[in-house]
């Protein structure tokens, strides 16, 4: 059996006189199509926008830590030092921040302000974004046991070694994931409360999956040296001298 | 919609293109500088900080 189409019925619709029926669709399919443009640029936004403020902001912060270490004159609300990892980049050279609350992570590393200072006895805890916002601890996951992470103060530079953790995971010995409640990876010494700090410890923190929040990713070292400022440039940032 | 917008501009075509252009850049800035930014800490890969306040 055939069905013949069916003639054209009734005169070709005026333009400007469309039915509400078709105002309604036309509308509704306008306004998919602009929230879908808007997540397009909110992805924009998060991919893009936020790393290339994060990195001006970041930038401001060293310039001024660097004018006030050479002027002597203090910042307020500014960063208190600058942290070298080699592993994630020759040229990985992030500011650190009191605070780890999101506009402070927006300006580099963010202290968790009740820990340890850098070169006190106890735990130097440090978080930092995993993407979006200047994504410092983006390749966290990279990290090995013996690589060093070094941190300049006004007065010192600090060489903390990454320490494997207990019972290491033969795929990622440096590090290890715990629930985002597991708070005790910041205690002075970590993991043990109640505990008296004799070390001079260091914790990363950061979020994993890197696009999700499900864990976190923690990072534990020590100590090993430190070399007073002024002073020679420590030999284990003769790294950035060199050319990538 | 957009017809909508387009018939109840005034002027000119060169003027109506230009308005376009004023209205897109203004929804642009507002939504870069106000409403992205508000939407930003609700997303999950924000999140580096350890719940329960730990360390602070």
């Amino acid at each position: 059996m055939t069905v013949e189409a069916a003639p054209p019925q009734g005169p070709a619709p005026r333009r400007g006189s469309a039915s509400p029926f078709r105002i309604a669709v036309r509308t509704l399919g306008e306004l998919m199509i602009t929230l879908g443009v808007i997540m397009l640029l909110l992805v924009v936004y998060q991919l893009y926008w936020t790393n290339i403020q994060a990195g001006r902001a970041q930038d401001a912060e060293k310039d001024n830590l660097k004018k006030s270490w050479v002027d002597g004159r203090p910042i307020k609300n500014g960063a208190f030092g600058i942290m070298y990892i080699q592993r994630l980049g020759r040229t990985w050279e992030k500011p650190l921040v009191e605070g780890v609350d999101l506009d402070q992570l927006a300006k580099g590393v963010g202290h968790f302000p009740k820990t340890a200072m850098p070169g006190q006895v106890g735990n130097f805890a440090v978080a930092a974004h995993r993407a979006t916002h200047g994504e410092p601890f983006a390749y966290l996951d990279r990290i090995q046991p013996g690589d060093k992470v070094i941190v300049e103060t006004k007065t010192n530079w600090f060489v903390y070694v990454i320490d494997a953790q207990k019972n290491p995971s033969p795929d990622h010995p440096a590090w290890k994931l715990v629930d985002p409640n597991y708070g005790e990876v910041v205690l002075p010494v970590p993991e043990q409360p109640g505990v008296k700090p004799t070390k001079k410890l260091l914790t990363l923190v950061t979020c994993n999956p890197r696009w999700g929040s499900t864990t976190r990713l923690i990072v534990y070292g020590h100590l090993t040296k430190s070399y007073p400022k002024p002073g020679i440039k420590p030999a284990e940032l003769n790294y950035i001298s060199q050319k990538a | 919609m957009y017809v909508w917008m387009w018939r109840h501009l005034p002027g000119p075509i060169g003027v109506r293109l230009l308005l376009t252009l004023a209205i897109a850049f203004f929804v642009l800035y507002l939504l870069f500088e106000h409403v992205f930014p508000w939407v930003d800490p609700r997303l999950p890969f924000n999140k580096v900080q350890l719940n329960n306040g730990a360390g602070q």
